[in-house]
């Protein structure tokens, strides 16, 4: 018997090895791209006192080498000293200089290692009274979040806790059998209210990342990515399935089950983090029936093991106890993986693992203690308490001591001083939840050094008196204890910043620009058009100037075309009859802009409209040569062609457009009609006007017309040149360059193969101007007007 | 001992058979299929008017209209779609393909997309068969 002891020991530990080796595979998954999970300063935030750093913290490690992050002032000025990347490169450091009253913008750039893609942002905060406003904010309102994470947390500590309960204080004592129905409608209760929380934050997390409702998200698909693909979706599922698992009875044939359930559960993630994400998995293409077939054999052998096995050999299964205490580790995992800790390493993960481990085990003992003590009679309840509270006391005297060391090392970790314990709410929070902490170790000490020798006395009225005492205390602790879980929950949920809806005030004037997208009349007002918070709303209206009344999206693209960030899609929401508004700071920086106005009607492509948009003051820079060479090829390029077509539109910033058509043919001849009904011919010095369809009107210009090239008249006395961003353009990849020439700025896409020019955006006073489809080589003949 | 030797036995079976499934491997796409109609792999009765297929992709990222095709071939390799298959204009988020095809009677079919997203320009394609049964009455 001592040798199958022995191997007993053995293979549980094989097996611990086993389990605890997936769950680290685990904590490292890999996914598309990295995202910003969070900052201090929030973003949005307006900070009492200047930050003395910004830290951001992405979920996924970056490349330190290619990532890099600046704090700069509304004029674009930066305010950073330093930058430093953390160890395990998932959190950015940016030191700061003491900054005055004011609102910032942090930017970041990061590339990630996994699949060599780029992605950047930016954010708003503010220190002292200005705060920048804030983006819309959808999804479960603060109070509400914050009590199902409550109830999540709550539930799974307490099926952890119970499971910790039965396997280490109630089993050896002996009791298990009437103690344990009572224990496992606990657990039951538990894994309910747990399923229910965390189907109910999940949703509500989908809810505020997409900005969408529930239906919405459901019939786009988007749910199903947000599950697949995200840490958030993949702690959600680890919880939830580890969660069916514990409903499992606790047979030796549910035993079974829940080992064979829980290796399934983390084979499956190993693969799903090999391929990159559950969602990955299912949908692999040619991979997905021989791993859909597997699945289900395995599946279908374990039912068969569990239902056949003993029949045929009339025995029963051995005994697997460890199995709920080993899912209800992995289930605190789930609860890790979607914590800040897991954003510092695997040690602070660990930490954090532990800490809710040890808080599962406090609480849980509690709860349980008072729940097996339910409904005994006197001379039970004492018989129960004399066999178990030697073990429940040691079991609960460890696990303070561990919550003290892990829950201290983990304020270290996110506090980075003293200062920020009073200033900052998650630093007030903290504090809230230490004092609370003191409490609890003092009732714990009372219990242990006072109650407990006089529970297990020998004189019987003391006992009795004692144990009155003890269930008083417990019953207070587990009620202080959820007050704990009230300020984590709370803690967990990103800090809400003291942000002020600053709005517009209504005096600003919006700057309005009009445009034509296909058939479509599109107006867009921005309103204060400075960087930062802007209020952005389109009007559509079809031929004839009626208002737009289908079923239309229209969104914008915000382009910077001065350095190389991602587009910003800003969706407009629909109010009324052909218009369309939203808010946000999308264009928080100061800079040269263009912004797309894309109307989509269901059944045909898409339509759009650009309009350049500059943001604050553009300053005057040094030429770079490379930018003024490759102008000159451009202006080289185009000036070769003999004729071709193109489409100006002009807005005078004010609401007023007008888009003229343009056929040229070198060296003297011009085509022109307006959106205004005007229609012009031009040979030498001869113009031929008429008005819709009336009679062509001729006179002479003063000076003969002379073709050079479409680029050739607004490149004259170009200064300031400098190289923008890249951007794809339909057959090439292309590059901006912008310069300053007749006291008006330029911005024109240029390819870089071809040094065609794509598009050509002008912006002076009340000027605002986007020349496009030139096309260069187009059949253009141009002759004066027949006579009637 | 023999509960001992069947409990390692169950437990290596597990293990043996739930190690297979790490046996998979994958490439990141930009645009992946999510779900198709009529299904990958299946055979259907009536002969379908239109391929529909549906993506899963990133929150900012949609299909470009000009730059996906979709496109269904019989076994001889011609065309029996109408030759305009891509993305579906009609859905406004723009994550479905869609194919109208000409009047196809029992046999099997390749059905081929080709996905580009805007604005990263992110490609994938794939292909899948669906197989129309012969029909009973003659």
């Amino acid at each position: 018997m001592r040798v199958q002891t022995c191997k007993r020991a053995a293979l549980k530990r094989f097996l611990t090895v086993l389990l605890v080796g997936g769950l680290m595979a685990w904590a490292s998954p890999a996914f598309a791209h990295g995202i910003l999970e969070r900052s201090e300063p929030p973003p949005n935030a307006s900070l009492p006192a200047p930050p003395k750093e910004v830290v951001l913290w992405f979920n996924e490690p970056f490349d330190p080498a290619f990532s890099s992050a600046i704090v700069i002032d509304r004029s674009g000025k930066p305010v950073s000293k330093g930058f430093s990347a953390s160890e395990e490169r998932r959190r950015m450091t940016i030191t700061l200089d003491d900054l005055p009253r004011g609102t910032y913008i942090v930017k970041w750039h990061a590339l990630w290692p996994f699949d060599g893609h780029t992605t950047s942002g930016f954010f708003l905060f503010a220190v002292g009274e200005e705060a920048p406003a804030q983006v819309a904010v959808s999804g479960a309102p603060g109070g509400v979040r914050v009590l199902v994470r409550w109830l999540a947390f709550a539930s799974a500590l307490l099926l952890a806790g119970s499971q910790i309960f039965l396997l280490i204080v109630l089993r050896p004592s002996g009791i298990a059998p009437e103690g344990g129905s009572s224990l496992r409608l606990l657990a039951v209760l538990a894994t309910i209210a747990l399923l229910l929380s965390t189907a109910a934050e999940f949703a509500s997390a989908a809810m505020g990342l997409f900005e969408s409702s529930l239906p919405n998200l459901l019939s786009r698909g988007l749910i199903w990515s947000l599950l697949g693909g995200t840490k958030v979706g993949w702690g959600t599922l680890l919880r939830l399935s580890t969660a069916a698992l514990l409903l499992l009875p606790a047979t030796s044939n549910g035993q079974i089950a829940q080992i064979a359930g829980l290796i399934w559960i983390l084979l499956f993630a190993g693969a799903a983090a090999l391929v990159g994400g559950p969602s990955a998995l299912l949908t692999a293409g040619s991979h997905s029936l021989p791993l859909l077939l597997t699945i289900s054999v395995y599946l279908l052998l374990i039912v068969l093991t569990v239902l056949v096995v003993p029949t045929i050999l009339g025995e029963s299964l051995p005994d697997f106890p460890w199995a709920s205490l080993l899912i209800s580790a992995v289930l605190l995992g789930g609860f890790t993986l979607s914590s800040h800790a897991s954003g510092n390493g695997l040690i602070a993960a660990l930490a954090d693992w532990v800490h809710l481990v040890a808080a599962s085990a406090l609480i849980g003992g509690w709860v349980s203690f008072l729940f097996i003590l339910r409904g005994l009679g006197p001379a039970d309840r004492q018989k129960t308490v004399q066999a178990i509270l030697p073990r429940l006391s040691t079991l609960l005297g460890a696990s303070l001591l561990a919550l003290v060391v892990t829950g201290l090392y983990g304020t270290v970790l996110n506090l980075p001083n003293v200062q920020a314990f009073l200033v900052t709410p998650y630093g007030r929070l903290l504090s809230l939840k230490l004092f609370l902490v003191g409490i609890l170790l003092g009732l714990g000490a009372v219990n242990r050094y006072l109650l407990k020798p006089r529970v297990l006395g020998s004189h019987p009225g003391d006992r009795s008196n004692a144990l009155r005492w003890l269930l008083r205390t417990v019953t207070n602790e587990v009620g202080i204890a959820a007050f704990i879980l009230l300020t984590v929950a709370a803690l967990t949920i990103t800090p809400p910043a003291q942000v002020r809806r600053a709005g517009v005030p209504p005096e600003e004037k919006p700057l309005i620009l009009a445009g034509l997208a296909g058939e479509f009349q599109v107006r867009l007002a921005v309103t204060p058009a400075r960087p930062g918070q802007n209020r952005f709303e389109v009007m559509v209206s079809g031929p004839g100037g009626k208002l737009l009344t289908s079923q239309a999206r229209i969104f914008l693209w915000a382009t910077k075309l001065d350095e190389q960030l991602d587009p910003q899609k800003i969706q407009l929401a629909r109010q009324g009859p052909g218009k369309y508004v939203a808010e946000g700071g999308q264009l928080g920086l100061a800079g040269w802009w263009q912004v797309e106005v894309v109307v989509r009607l269901p059944g045909r492509p898409d339509v759009s409209t650009t309009f350049p948009f500059p943001l604050g003051e553009l300053p005057l820079r040094a030429t770079d040569p490379a930018a003024a060479r490759l102008l000159e090829e451009a202006t080289r390029a185009m000036g070769q062609f003999r004729a071709w077509r193109e489409i100006q539109q002009i807005a005078d910033g004010a609401g007023g457009m007008v888009v003229t058509w343009y056929e040229a043919q070198k060296p003297d001849r011009l085509h022109y009609r307006t959106s205004s009904g005007t229609e012009g011919i031009i040979i030498g010095s001869t113009r031929y006007l008429r008005i819709g369809n009336g009679p062509w009107q001729r006179d002479t210009l003063p000076q003969p017309l002379l073709l050079r090239g479409p680029l050739q008249p607004y490149t004259q006395g170009a200064e300031g040149i400098v190289q923008g961003r890249k951007l794809p353009c339909d057959e090439e990849a292309c590059q901006v360059v912008m310069w300053e020439a007749s006291s008006a700025s330029f911005a024109a896409t240029i390819g870089e193969r071809s040094h065609r020019l794509h598009q050509l955006l002008m912006v002076a006073p009340s000027h605002y101007m986007t020349l496009h489809s030139i096309a260069p080589r187009a059949q253009v003949h141009i002759s004066p007007p027949k006579p009637p | 001992m023999y509960t001992m030797r069947r409990r390692a036995l169950i437990l290596g079976f597990l293990l043996f058979l739930g190690a297979a499934l790490i046996r998979v491997g994958g490439t990141l796409a930009h645009a992946r299929l999510l779900r198709a109609e009529p299904p990958p792999g299946s055979v259907v009765k009536t002969p379908p008017a239109v391929v529909r297929l549906w993506f899963a992709l990133a929150p900012n990222e949609e299909l470009d209209p000009r730059r996906c095709t979709l496109s269904v071939w019989d076994r001889q390799g011609r065309r029996v779609d109408d030759g305009k298959g891509g993305v579906d204009l009609n859905d406004l988020d723009r994550r479905t393909m869609i194919a109208r095809l000409k009047p196809i009677g029992p046999g099997t079919y390749t059905v081929r997309w080709k996905a580009v997203t805007a604005p990263d320009r992110g490609a994938s394609q794939g292909s899948f068969r669906f197989t129309v049964a012969p029909s009973k009455t003659p």
